[in-house]
């Protein structure tokens, strides 16, 4: 699982990356870059079954505790 | 010169914002608290979305040609412009995953309980990604094709239900508490007509900007009169289970049985969650994409689009542990949660532009 998401991140990298060093895109291949590590990081992690916070489920907690119910 | 170069008409347009609402709401079915006044929580919930939709029309057409990114920084500045912009970005965002969530559970529930979600998400948002860097006028001309198909599959379905109808299933009409009726019709506002504050990201690339208030308010009401009939068949087929089904689309569409040849059209519904669901995670994922690359100041927004997109996927996962959650916060928190960011952010928007006096004429 893990070797899969790694092989997709780099194939989107190396598809998208080129295009952006040949067209002098820096800031472009920067955000690009950053948020496919963080896409791979979490990806990595669900792949390993890591438990991570569930985002909706801790919105109903503080909106469930600001209602007082 | 702006980031994006498509145009579209206003029929496109119209087509976009039909599909965008009916979305996955055809599957969910909003107003089901007002059971079998569903139908009426709908029609009310619509007006409640029209009237926050002529505050996003009028918010456009005060800036034509910018996106509620541009707008902000204009209104707001350079510091609370950027900060309202993230936040309206993290709704579409939100909003993106939790379509996708729906997607997914939508599927594993009704049809292939073992294959891991991620697999239909991969798949959807493959499509999307594919659509958002292509443009808006390619996703705009998708919709052209989906929308009226789409349609004819609702009207075809209610034709072929007619047998399967008891209209006593309707009554008492309006029976309802006030406070529930009212409830339910907030709900239906907030998902889905209101979701589509989105289209201020989408709005600006019309290519005849005086064709946007005619194209929404049409498409809205076109995609309302389409739920609510949709709302009325389902509890005129199943009666009271209709309430407790989780998607009673479904479970109505497959009571269908003509002569026993034409049967098991429940996949009528699963196409149209499929090209629905497509549209609007597409329209939520090009916003997102594009107000990022806008509020970083980026000259493409392309090569965005992909760990958006997969990023979007992978909080789908990360939005609940299971659908009970899921029920959860539709039920309790989405109404007053959107409520920020479908009528906060506009409204707030629209009033300190016209107090500033903004945009000023040029001299």
């Amino acid at each position: 699982m893990i070797a899969l998401v790694l092989l997709a991140g780099l194939t989107v990298a190396l598809l998208e990356g080129p295009g952006l060093i040949r067209q002098g895109y820096w800031r472009e291949l920067v955000v690009f870059l950053a948020l496919t590590a963080l896409s791979l990081a979490l990806g990595i992690l669900l792949a390993l079954g890591v438990e991570l916070p569930k985002v909706s489920s801790a919105i109903t907690a503080v909106f469930k505790a600001l209602l007082g119910q | 010169m702006g980031l994006e170069q498509g145009r579209m008409s206003g029929s496109q347009l119209a087509n976009l914002v039909i599909g965008f609402t009916i979305g996955s709401a055809l599957v969910l079915m909003p107003g089901q608290a007002a059971k079998q006044d569903a139908w009426i929580a709908i029609l009310i919930g619509l007006a409640e979305g029209l009237a926050f939709a002529l505050i996003y029309l009028a918010l456009a057409q005060r800036f034509p040609g910018r996106t509620l990114v541009e707008i902000s920084q204009a209104v707001y500045g350079p510091f609370l412009g950027t900060a309202i912009s993230a936040a309206f970005l993290w709704f579409l965002f939100h909003l993106g995953s939790l379509v996708l969530r729906n997607f997914s559970d939508y599927f594993t529930i009704t049809s292939m309980p073992k294959t891991p979600p991620m697999a239909f998400l991969a798949l959807i948002v493959w499509v999307c990604i594919w659509v958002t860097r292509n443009g808006i006028e390619v996703l705009a001309r998708c919709s052209e094709v989906l929308v009226p198909l789409l349609l004819a599959t609702v009207a075809l379905t209610v034709a072929l239900m007619i047998p399967e109808m008891d209209l006593r299933n309707l009554q008492p009409v309006l029976a309802t508490p006030p406070g529930q009726l009212l409830w339910a019709a907030h709900r239906s506002a907030t998902f889905p007509f209101a979701e589509t504050v989105a289209f201020l990201m989408v709005i600006p690339f019309l290519n005849n900007a005086r064709r946007a208030k005619g194209a929404v308010v049409r498409a809205l009401i076109i995609a309302g009169l389409t739920l609510a009939l949709a709302a009325a068949r389902n509890t005129a087929v199943l009666g009271a289970t209709g309430a407790i089904s989780t998607y009673p689309s479904y479970t109505a569409v497959q009571q269908i049985d003509v002569l026993d040849v034409i049967t098991r059209l429940e996949i009528l519904v699963d196409t149209s969650l499929l090209t629905m669901g497509f549209i609007k995670v597409a329209v939520l994922l090009y916003g997102t994409t594009l107000g990022t690359a806008q509020l970083l100041g980026l000259r493409s927004y392309r090569p965005l689009a992909t760990p958006i997109g997969t990023l979007m996927a992978i909080l789908a996962i990360l939005n609940f542990d299971n659908v009970a959650e899921n029920i959860a916060f539709a039920d309790l928190v989405w109404p007053l949660y959107a409520l920020p960011f479908q009528l906060g952010i506009p409204l707030l928007t629209l009033v300190v532009a016209m107090v500033r006096g903004l945009p000023r004429k040029e001299a």
